[in-house]
């Protein structure tokens, strides 16, 4: 460590001075993190001084030991061994009791406060072990790539729980009540059905290590089953690159391997009856086939034409045969035009019709299909081009009032506006 | 306790239709069928048929149930069963590039057992940020099985063609339907079954380096 890792250290515990107070009195308790954390406490999370687990802040053992080393006469810290720290409890409960009994309240207080301390010692360091085995398996086993390695590293993990859990039995529920020896304030701090109790306290990491034994079993099978599989089609794949082929057929003959093969899925579809019943129910079913109408005959030649073509995978389009049929008002409209365009003078459809039609259609039905011939080459030409004639209608008289417009002529006259096409009024 | 009747008609249409019962994909009926009445029911449907009810895995914690054949005689039968082993062996090899994807781009830590998950989005990031996973996801579109991933734009679309068609042919499936985790179902281990078998026919030998007591596990496997 160089002079610089030690100002930074004095700078962070000086800057968070209060909340280590706050911490170590906390007890048991996890403090939310504050609502401005300085630089130095994320520094101080981030050297594992401050544990924090859901934004809830925690003092670490080694804290712990720093700040009563410092600040608590006589007190040693507790070794992580867990014999020892059993040893190191009865002490001062011993030490609690007697100061207790000879009236030196003082001395009993300062037996308590350190009780209190070392067990919490006992209670985060099992805690700090069970976070970091944890932290092992869900940050998927350390860094070890290869599965030899990744499974030594497995099997020490549990090897180092078993060992925490049968430390663990040293605390039991008797051999903590002896140490009470009744007391009140002994009991709630070792054998108490709060939380903060050592013993509860243990019973819950107990639990944790017994699910973390069975995770980590789990996990050895897993690494196993994949590093065989891993082996097992590495080696095929070497085989297949090597220009070899599955005999995927000898399988077959291999009367062991019947139970493997995946039977063909059921078609789902008409039962016929059990082989007793069979000629009874087939005559029946002959009878209903014999019921049935005559196919048609079109649909047989269909199926027959469709079997003798190749088949074509592109869909023919057959152009279309019929010729194209101009609507009957075209040559009408077109010879009026012509008449029009050689006197330039407005022609009448009435008369036109009068004179050149076919008298079996009335007037009327004719300007008809004249005006909507007119309005359908005026949409196809979409407004875009100009149309060659205008169809003016002539009305019969009419009042303003009457809702009644009787269109007796058309006039076709020239169209002389400025705008492309327009619309007739037919 | 007797069986219930829904999980035992649910049960048998998926046999009947070549489904593989696992704890990643039908948790209730896999646990029902490791009950030895429920299995007996099962097996009263299959045995008329001429089916069985079969395993893989050791016979006390089997991983995958499905429906088996009990012989080859039947002519179609033999046919149907000669068909799908061809068709197996030609994923075989397709599934053995994917899984040598998921090995190197996923640092060997994505499980490729029965019940292993497989993080996509995490492989995702693995695979974009290094140009031979990139070109090696790539070179999986010229395998038939994952042919579906050349009309991809990019990595992740390619992803996952490639994981719906290992999806398609029932190795993996989602682990809730908005996951981007998915679960390796109980027909891996069928494959390696299959892949197992091939390996002792052609005599290979399949390097044991990882622990001695894998051994047994093998054992147990094969």
């Amino acid at each position: 460590m160089k002079a610089e890792d030690w100002l930074k250290l004095g700078r962070a515990l000086q800057n968070n001075a209060d909340l280590l107070q706050e911490l170590t009195l906390a007890e048991d308790n996890w403090l939310p993190m504050p609502d401005n954390p300085n630089r130095d406490l994320a520094w101080l999370i981030s050297k594992g001084l401050i544990d924090t687990e859901d934004d809830e802040l925690h003092i670490s053992g080694l804290l712990i030991d720093l700040g009563a080393q410092i600040s608590l006469q006589g007190f040693e810290r507790a070794a992580p061994d867990l014999e020892e720290a059993l040893i190191a409890v009865q002490q001062l409960s011993d030490g609690y009791l007697e100061s207790k009994r000879d009236g030196a309240d003082d001395d009993a207080d300062r037996y308590r406060r350190r009780l209190s301390h070392t067990l919490r010692q006992i209670i985060l360091h099992l805690r700090d072990d069970y976070l970091a085995t944890r932290g092992f398996i869900e940050g998927n086993m350390g860094y070890a790539v290869s599965p030899a390695e990744r499974l030594r590293d497995i099997q020490g993990a549990i090897e180092r729980i078993k060992r925490l859990h049968l430390k663990l039995t040293l605390f039991s529920y008797d051999a903590l009540r002896q140490i009470t020896r009744g007391d009140r304030e002994l009991i709630r701090m070792l054998t108490g059905l709060h939380s903060s109790s050592l013993h509860e306290a243990i019973v819950q990491r107990r639990q944790d290590f017994t699910s973390l034994l069975a995770r980590l079993d789990n996990l050895s099978v897993s690494v196993r089953k994949r590093n065989r599989f891993r082996q097992l089609y590495q080696a095929l794949d070497s085989f297949m690159m090597a220009g070899n082929a599955l005999d995927v057929p000898a399988m077959l003959s291999d009367i062991e391997n019947t139970a493997l093969f995946v039977a063909p899925p059921l078609m789902l579809g008409g039962m016929l009856p059990p082989p007793e019943q069979a000629g009874e129910a087939v005559s029946d079913f002959e009878q209903l086939m014999c019921a049935l109408p005559e196919p048609k005959a079109s649909a047989l030649e269909g199926s027959n034409d469709a079997a003798d073509s190749p088949a074509s995978l592109v869909p023919l389009k057959k152009p279309n045969q019929h010729p194209l049929s101009l609507p009957f008002a075209h040559a009408h409209l077109q010879a009026m035009i012509k008449t029009m365009k050689e006197s330039g003078l407005p022609q009448s459809a009435a008369r036109y019709w009068a004179e050149h039609g076919d008298q079996t259609i009335e007037p009327r039905h004719w300007m008809y299909a004249l005006s909507g011939y007119y309005l359908r080459i005026a949409r196809e030409r979409g407004g875009k081009h100009k149309m060659e004639c205008l169809l003016v209608p002539r009305l019969r008289e009419h009042l303003a009032l009457d809702g009644m417009r009787n269109v007796i002529d058309l006039l076709v006259t020239p169209n002389t506006q400025r705008r492309r096409g327009r619309y007739a009024h037919a | 306790m007797s069986v219930n009747n829904k999980h035992l008609r649910e049960a048998c249409h998926l046999l009947l239709r070549q489904q593989f019962i696992c704890p990643a994909t039908h948790p209730t009926l896999f646990s029902e069928l490791r009950g030895d009445e429920f299995a007996q029911a099962v097996c009263a449907v299959l045995t008329p048929l001429g089916y069985q009810l079969s395993w893989v895995g050791d016979d006390d914690s089997p991983e995958v149930y499905f429906c088996g054949l009990t012989s080859l005689q039947d002519a179609g039968e033999r046919k149907y069963t000669e068909a799908a082993l061809v068709a197996m062996r030609d994923q075989i090899s397709a599934c053995i590039r994917f899984f040598q994807l998921l090995d190197q781009a996923g640092n060997q830590q994505i499980a490729v057992v029965n019940g292993g998950e497989l993080p996509a989005s995490r492989l995702l990031t693995e695979i974009e940020s290094s140009p031979p996973y990139r070109d090696q996801l790539r070179d999986l579109q010229g395998l038939a099985m994952f042919s579906d991933s050349r009309k991809a734009k990019d990595n992740s679309e390619r992803l996952n063609y490639v994981l719906r068609a290992m999806e398609q042919q029932g190795y993996l499936v989602r682990r809730s339907s908005e996951s981007s985790v998915w679960v390796f179902t109980g027909k891996l281990a069928y494959l390696q079954r299959i892949m197992g078998w091939l390996a002792d026919h052609h005599s290979l030998t399949v390097q044991q380096t990882a622990s001695t007591e894998s051994g047994s596990y093998q054992e147990s496997m094969l």
